[in-house]
C-alpha cells in the first residue's frame, strides 16, 4: 500500500486511546460516587420524613431496613425519589 | 492467518470476561494496526484515519459487553471501524467514499495527503484503481484482498449478503484489472 504514517504513530495513538478510556473510567467512577452520595442523602431524608410523620413507625424501622427498601426500588423509582426529595424545601423545616 | 486470528480473538474474549480493562488493552494492541489500515483505505487522509481510529476504539470500549456471540470479534470490530470511517468521511465532506467519482479526480485526491508513499508505482496505481470503484465495491475488495476475510464475514461487516459480496468482489476485480491494463 502506498500509505505511510508518522514514525511513532502506533505507540502514540495506543497511549492516547488508553488515556482517553482511563479519563472516561475515572469520570464514571466520580459519577458513581456522586450518585451514591445523593442516594445516601435521599435515604436520610426518607428516615427524617418517616420519623417526623410517625414516631412509632421509626421505632420499628431502622436505617438498614430503609436502605434495603430503597435498594429494592427500580432504578426509575430511585431516580424519581431522588429528584423529588433532594430539593424539597419542607424537609428541612 | 484465520486460525491465528480466531485463537487470539478467543484469548481476548476470555480476558475481557475476566477483566474488561486488561482485555481491552489486549484487543487494542492486537487490532490497532489492521484497523488503522482498513480505515485509512476508506478515508485516504491520515488525519481522518487517526480520528476515526480513536473513535472506533472508544466505541468498542464503551460497548465491549454488547458483542454478540453470533458475530466474530474481528467482524464486529471491523464493522464498527467501517461505520466510523464512513462517518468521518461524511463529517469532513470527503467524497472519496460517497461518490462514484471520476477516476482521475479520485487519484488526485490521494496525492494531496502528506503521508503518501510514491516509491512503489504499482501500489500507487492499484490504490488509484480501488479509489475509482463505487463505495461498496471498494469496501468489499479491500476486505477481501487486504484482510483476507471470507464472503460471509464481509457480509457481516458490511451488513450485506454473502452472494451480494461475492458479486461485488468479482465486479471490483474486473474493473481493477481493466484499470491496471489501461493505465500502463
Amino acid at each position: 500500500m502506498p500509505y505511510r504514517v508518522p514514525d511513532t504513530f502506533f505507540p502514540d495513538v495506543e497511549n492516547e486511546i488508553i488515556d482517553r478510556t482511563c479519563a472516561r473510567h475515572k469520570k464514571c467512577n466520580i459519577l458513581k460516587v456522586t450518585y451514591g452520595s445523593v442516594a445516601v442523602a435521599a435515604i436520610l431524608v426518607l428516615i427524617f420524613i418517616v420519623g417526623n410523620s410517625d414516631d412509632t413507625l421509626l421505632q420499628r424501622t431502622d436505617f438498614a431496613e430503609v436502605a434495603q427498601a430503597f435498594d429494592n426500588l427500580t432504578d426509575a423509582d430511585q431516580a424519581y425519589l431522588l429528584e423529588i426529595y433532594q430539593d424539597d424545601i419542607f424537609i428541612n423545616e | 492467518m484465520v486460525m491465528t486470528q480466531f485463537l487470539s480473538d478467543k484469548h481476548i474474549l476470555d480476558t475481557i470476561g475476566r477483566n474488561s480493562e486488561a482485555g481491552f488493552r489486549m484487543l487494542l494492541k492486537c487490532y490497532k494496526e489492521p484497523i488503522y489500515w482498513h480505515i485509512r483505505r476508506i478515508t485516504v487522509a491520515h488525519h481522518d484515519a487517526e480520528d476515526a481510529l480513536q473513535e472506533t476504539f472508544l466505541r468498542i470500549y464503551r460497548n465491549i459487553d454488547k458483542h454478540k456471540k453470533e458475530m466474530s470479534l474481528s467482524a464486529w470490530i471491523f464493522r464498527i471501524a467501517t461505520n466510523e470511517a464512513i462517518r468521518q468521511c461524511e463529517r469532513r465532506k470527503n467524497f472519496t467514499f460517497s461518490l462514484d467519482g471520476d477516476p482521475e479526480m479520485e487519484a488526485n485526491r490521494i496525492i494531496a495527503d502528506e503521508y503518501f508513499d510514491y516509491s512503489d508505482l504499482e501500489a500507487v496505481k492499484l490504490q488509484k484503481a480501488i479509489l475509482s470503484l463505487p463505495p461498496k465495491q471498494q469496501l468489499t475488495f479491500s476486505l477481501r484482498y487486504y484482510n483476507e476475510f471470507d464472503y460471509t464475514t464481509i457480509a457481516q461487516i458490511t451488513d450485506s449478503t454473502a452472494a451480494a459480496v461475492k458479486a461485488n468482489y468479482h465486479a471490483a476485480k474486473e474493473k481493477i484489472i481493466r484499470y491496471m491494463n489501461s493505465h500502463d
